[in-house]
């Protein structure tokens, strides 16, 4: 026999040998295998030679590469559908190759016995593959005449007998781990080359056949090859295999010198079609007819996904033990059953066909998923039901099937089921987690987490990681890992001899080294993934950490952590935070006590825990500031608060949610819960208030200072003034503005709050009225007073002080209150009664002395000019035509214009007041009083109020108003002398320079001048000009315009 | 361990505030607000009188003031490997946690003395050799800090007590 040794092709599969049960499987029947041919394949083969003669053994090998042939014929029976996993690989064993019942002997080891039955159990009728154990093979021709040794073996057997099963296993894999392993030394150190298939090997060829039928075929060569040995006829193929389902479906594969052998062997099977040829697989491409792909293990309480039977294929699983053997697992799967439903009742017993029927064919339609209903079963099935099961959980046994707590109990083969790519949905998992109801779910939830975390854990080896070589020749020395290329990493030494020196090192020796105290997180591996935590604790590669989330030590692998920033985050990929407050249905909020991928953690307002997955929560509540409960005392809670529970646990915390009387507790101490506990704002006594601390540390200087907030009940701003005593209303003769009694006079005799008594003048009656609707009047002479109800305008005297106040509704007054050509301008009513000439004001502008008051008072804006004009009528003559034409007069009269201008708006200016008390008094005092430096205050508001409005408004409106006014004026010559000079003195140097000021004390001494006493200007005109040369000088000087 | 260090804050007054204490505002408003407090790294313990108030500036807005406090401080920085002492302030199974100032630390199991083990029906729950080192809520020990973490405004720690001199103090 030629063969060719295929197993270093696909060696570095083997070799990466995995612990894991089911992977023992492979091994121990690779192994048995391996060890079965040799004695079978008559002609040349000897176990123990097979290094030493590669070439020479050609099944052999491949056998062990795939998986044994007893292997796949056990599957036979059931595998015919697609089997994606690596025993796809079909071998066709020679049958000499097996050994004959009979001709097993004594010292068959108990190890091979136990693979034997398994064997028997699964092949069904199929012949059986006897193992016999290579050491049996060996004694015998060592030893068998000695009898001695023959007891030896039988106390060892005796011996064995005793271990069990699952200890036999794992030594028997160990014992030949290592012999696999030296053998792919070996062949890694120089027959790599050889055994890969060459031009010289037997050739491929690839024959068609019926699609699901492979197997089938299989057998029947087998049987065939069998029928020639046993006739002593020469078998001319090496092998015969077929790779299962998915897209090598329908073809298969037989190995032989020529064409012609293959053809004599194969023809007259059935299902094989000859007619559409054979096809001769290329050299390079032979080996990839044996690639096998690795499984990963299985690990119990994993989620797996189910390829067989038909019924439940995709169906999610959850391991419930897998069999020492490492074959069988057992799942626990959500039931898809009709309990009959959807067939007939006559042909109860035909169930069983179809539903063989069905695992072949695609199922047309298979129930939902449901989990396992007692009563839907007695309904038609009574017969098939028992109920079983000693313990509290009930179990049923439904045709022949267990199911338990609803779900569906199964012993499966491993390779029914697949752990890769489970990737399990949230609707899936919420079946594993709903039926739990003693809070098992939970757990199922979190297992299902690991199984997709574990998938998305990447390397675990960053640059930067201190690591320690644990194996190997380089075992102890310590580093930071530089750079990661593959499977190897490269280091810097940290300590040691070869300290600085970079060294080389495979994964597999490497773990991570980490010290107490650091502060770590969990990358992979567990359900603890994105945990961050302070070491507490080392031992060997497992490590303790303290969460930082959850203050609860967990303990995990090395591998599993990476060195932490200086950062608690958890992922970042979640809407919720830690102590986020969510609404979980409508009448249920909880707060977040973790948060993972999938599922956050939650204590709800009754203080159970519960796990959610994301797309449950309907929305994060967050805080409601304003929030109060009242505690057992009657005292006021509020958040952050520091409460403690009466009675129970007596536990302390701070509130950081209030809802609805209930509070959501925080204290760090606690372990359970993430340090938060929920509780009845009833069951609390406050132990200190937020708010008193923060009066102790004083107002916050960001915000509005406190002490000259509003006071008030409702801290709003400034009440209005409130008139103490008697109302001043309170005989006033009012009008009445408006209502039924609209325009009677009356007199006010009482008043409340908004509203009035008023006796009527025209019939005795009173009425009460409110208070806006009433005006006060002058009782003779029927003219509105000013009586804002506020202030009644009491005196003149306040006037400067009281300006602003007084003047500021009428200092439009002053220019509009046409009304008050009279003196409303000082003070409507003492107008009249004032220094005498008030009481004409009225009619002043007849009145030509005051004509520049007059003026004043009637207008505002004109009346400057009026006034002006009085005073300056001289110059009105020219002035009048030039300065306001154009002359350079002008200026002066603009400035003019600004003093005027400031007569409107100086109503509100102390100015004003200066000047009336300019009038009034001496003067002096009164501008004093608007300021210890009056000019400044002129001065400054002036340049920029004033002069600007001066041109435009002037220059338009003066004309006019001089004109009209011009008429007056000539009336006031005796006051002219005066007045030009003063004002026209001041107004052409003002011209060029900063008229205003100057402008006003033009005015004001003009004014002053005016109706009061010659001496008044004069100490006035010192006063507030002194700093101004030119105005007294002007005034005294200067008469003329230029 | 304690140090002196150079400190700066900026306070934001508003301007309700401006006037003749102005600097008395400033003066209170450092000592609550510094005095005691965290950066993560370090704890102001306190803020030493002489500081230097830079001139206001009105911010464009909200017509706030900005001052630049420059002052001295008396800080605390824990370091890993420190002897410190502290109060016990919570005992469970897992192990015990420690007040040190502002400092908060966890002795784990695995940190405690094998010989001290949990006594959890003993009221209150206790770590004790039952001998004369009983560590309950409240009691004075000296540990040493094996490893920390900050965070914004707080510091943790790893504590241990499984060397010589450390574990409970006789008072």
């Amino acid at each position: 026999m030629s063969g060719y040794d295929h197993r270093s092709g696909s060696e570095s599969e083997d070799d990466d040998f995995n612990p894991e049960p089911m992977v023992d499987e492979d091994d121990v029947a690779t192994t048995g295998n391996a060890k079965r041919k040799p004695t079978v394949v008559a002609d040349d083969n000897d176990d123990d030679e097979e290094q030493a003669a590669p070439r020479k053994e050609d099944d052999a090998d491949e056998e062990d590469e795939e998986e044994g042939a007893g292997d796949d014929v056990e599957n036979d029976d059931d595998d015919d559908e697609d089997d994606e996993d690596e025993d796809e690989d079909e071998v066709v064993a020679r049958p000499h190759k097996r050994r004959k019942k009979t001709k097993r002997n004594i010292f068959v080891d108990v190890e091979a016995e136990v693979d034997d039955e398994e064997d028997e159990e699964e092949e069904g009728d199929d012949e059986v593959a006897e193992e016999v154990h290579p050491d049996d093979l060996l004694e015998p021709t060592g030893a068998d005449l000695d009898d001695r040794r023959h007891r030896e073996l039988d106390m060892k057997r005796q011996v064995n007998a005793q271990k069990d099963a699952e200890q036999l296993a794992k030594e028997l894999d160990e014992k030949y781990r290592r012999r696999e392993m030296q053998r792919a030394q070996k062949a890694a150190a120089g027959s790599v080359p050889m055994a890969l298939p060459t031009v010289n090997d037997p050739s491929i060829w690839g024959l068609r056949v019926r699609p699901g039928k492979e197997r089938e075929v299989i057998l029947a060569i087998t049987k065939r090859i069998d029928d020639l040995n046993r006739a002593g006829q020469p078998v001319k193929i090496y092998s015969a295999f077929e790779r299962g389902g998915g897209t090598m479906s329908g073809y298969l594969y037989v190995e032989a010198d020529a064409k012609q052998d293959i053809i004599q062997i194969v023809e007259t099977i059935p299902n094989v079609f000859m007619g559409q040829g054979q096809i001769a697989i290329e050299v390079k491409e032979r080996p990839d007819l044996l690639r096998k792909r690795k499984r990963t293990p299985l690990e119990e309480g994993g989620f797996v996904r189910m390829v067989r039977p038909a019924l439940y294929k995709g169906d999610l699983a959850k391991v419930v033990e897998v069999h020492a053997n490492g074959l069988d697992c057992t799942v626990q799967l959500v039931p898809r059953l009709d309990y009959g439903l959807g067939e007939d009742a006559n042909a109860a017993n035909t169930d069983n066909k179809r539903k063989r029927g069905g695992n072949f064919g695609r199922t047309v339609d298979r129930p939902d998923q449901k989990l396992f209903n007692e009563a839907e079963a007695k309904k038609k099935h009574m017969k098939h039901l028992n109920l079983g099961g000693s313990t509290g959980q009930k179990t049923f046994t439904y045709k022949g099937d267990d199911y338990q707590n609803g779900y569906l109990i199964k012993d499966v083969r491993i390779n029914f089921v697949t752990s890769e790519n489970v990737k399990p949905s949230m609707e899936e998992m919420q079946f594993f987690a709903v039926t739990g109801a003693d809070g098992t779910e939970t757990l199922d939830l979190i297992a299902v987490q690991a199984a997709q975390k574990a998938a998305q854990s990447g390397s675990s080896f960053v640059s930067g990681d201190s690591v320690e070589i644990y194996d190997g020749e380089q075992k102890g020395i310590r580093g930071t890992t530089v750079s990661v290329t593959g499977d190897i990493v490269t280091l810097k030494v940290t300590e040691g001899e070869l300290k600085g020196r970079r060294i080389d090192a495979p994964v597999k020796t490497l773990r991570k080294l980490f010290r107490e105290g650091d502060h770590v997180k969990v990358i992979g591996g567990s359900k603890y993934i994105d945990e961050v935590g302070m070491v507490t604790k080392i031992k060997n590669d497992k490590i303790t950490l303290l969460c930082d989330s959850t203050q609860a030590e967990i303990t995990v692998f090395s591998k599993d952590l990476k060195r932490a920033a200086d950062s608690a985050t958890l992922g970042n990929d979640s809407d919720f935070e830690l102590y986020d407050l969510v609404q979980i249905d409508a009448s249920t909020v909880g707060c977040v006590i973790k948060v993972d991928r999938e599922v956050l953690r939650v204590v709800d307002q009754n203080g159970n825990v519960r796990s959610i997955i994301h797309s449950q929560v309907s929305s994060v509540v967050g805080r409601n500031k304003n929030a109060v409960a009242t505690d057992r005392d009657g005292s006021e809670i509020r958040n952050d608060d520091t409460v403690k529970e009466h009675g129970g646990e007596g536990r302390q915390g701070k509130v950081i949610y209030i809802h609805r009387g209930i509070l959501f507790i925080q204290n760090r101490e606690l372990v359970e819960n993430g340090g938060l506990f929920v509780t009845r704002s009833t069951n609390v006594a406050t132990m200190a208030a937020k708010s008193g601390r923060a009066q102790a540390t004083g107002p916050d200087l960001g915000a509005l200072n406190p002490a000259l907030q509003p006071q008030g009940p409702n801290g709003s701003t400034m009440p209005p003034p409130r008139s103490m005593g008697r109302d001043k209303l309170i005989g006033k003769t009012v009008k009445i503005r408006s209502g039924p009694y609209k325009t009677l006079l009356g007199i006010v005799k009482d008043t409340m709050n908004d509203e009035v008594r008023i006796e009527l003048h025209t019939k005795n009656k009173q009425i009460s009225i409110k208070r806006t609707s009433v005006k006060v009047i002058d009782p003779i002479t029927g003219n509105d007073m000013d009586f804002g109800g506020k202030f009644p305008n009491r005196s003149r005297g306040g006037f400067a002080g009281a300006t602003p106040n007084h003047n500021g509704g009428r200092t439009p007054a002053w220019g509009t209150s046409s009304r008050s050509s009279n003196g409303p301008s000082w003070g409507t009513p003492s107008g009249g009664r004032t220094p005498g000439w008030g009481g004409g004001g009225g009619r002043t502008p007849g009145w030509g002395g005051d004509g520049g008051r007059t003026a004043y008072g009637g207008d505002g804006g004109r009346t400057a000019y009026g006034g002006g004009d009085g005073s300056r009528t001289a110059y009105g003559g020219d002035g009048s035509r030039t300065a306001y034409g154009g002359a350079s007069g002008d200026g002066s009269r603009t400035a003019y214009g600004g003093a005027t201008s400031y007569g409107g708006n100086d109503g509100s200016r102390t100015a004003y007041g200066g000047f009336n008390a300019g009038g009034r008094t001496p003067g002096g005092p009164s501008w004093g009083n608007s300021g210890s430096n009056p000019k400044p205050n002129l001065s400054a508001p002036t340049p920029a109020s004033y002069n600007p409005p001066t041109p435009g408004g002037y220059s338009a409106s003066t004309p006019s108003g001089y004109g009209a006014y011009s008429a007056p004026t000539p009336g006031g010559p005796l006051m002219d002398a005066p007045t030009p000079g003063n004002f026209s003195a001041p107004t052409p140097t003002d011209t060029s320079a900063n008229n205003p000021p100057r402008g006003y004390g033009g005015y004001g001494g003009g004014y002053a001048a005016t109706p009061a006493a010659a001496p008044t200007p004069g100490a006035w005109a010192e006063t507030p000009w002194g700093g101004a040369p030119e105005t007294p000088a002007p005034s005294g000087e200067d008469p003329q315009y230029e | 361990m304690f140090f002196l260090k150079e400190l700066e804050k900026t306070i934001q007054l508003h301007p309700s505030y401006f006037g003749p204490l102005i600097r008395s505002h400033i003066h209170r408003e450092l000592l609550t607000k510094e005095e005691g407090s965290s950066t993560g790294k370090f704890t102001i313990v306190c803020v030493l009188d002489s500081f230097d108030i830079s001139d206001g500036q009105v911010i464009p807005g909200s017509g706030a003031a900005e001052y630049t406090v420059h002052y001295k401080a008396i800080v605390w920085r824990p370091y890993k490997g420190e002897v410190m002492d502290g109060v016990v302030t919570s005992v469970m199974r897992a192990g015990f946690f420690v007040d040190c100032g502002s400092l908060q630390a966890f002795v784990g199991r695995a940190m405690i003395p094998s010989d001290i083990h949990f006594d959890g029906n003993a009221t209150p729950p206790q770590w004790t050799d039952n001998g004369d080192q009983i560590v309950e809520k409240g009691t004075s020990i000296r540990i040493k800090i094996k490893g920390l973490r900050s965070e914004v405004d707080k510091m943790y720690a790893i504590g241990t007590m499984k060397e010589d001199y450390l574990g409970p103090l006789q008072n």
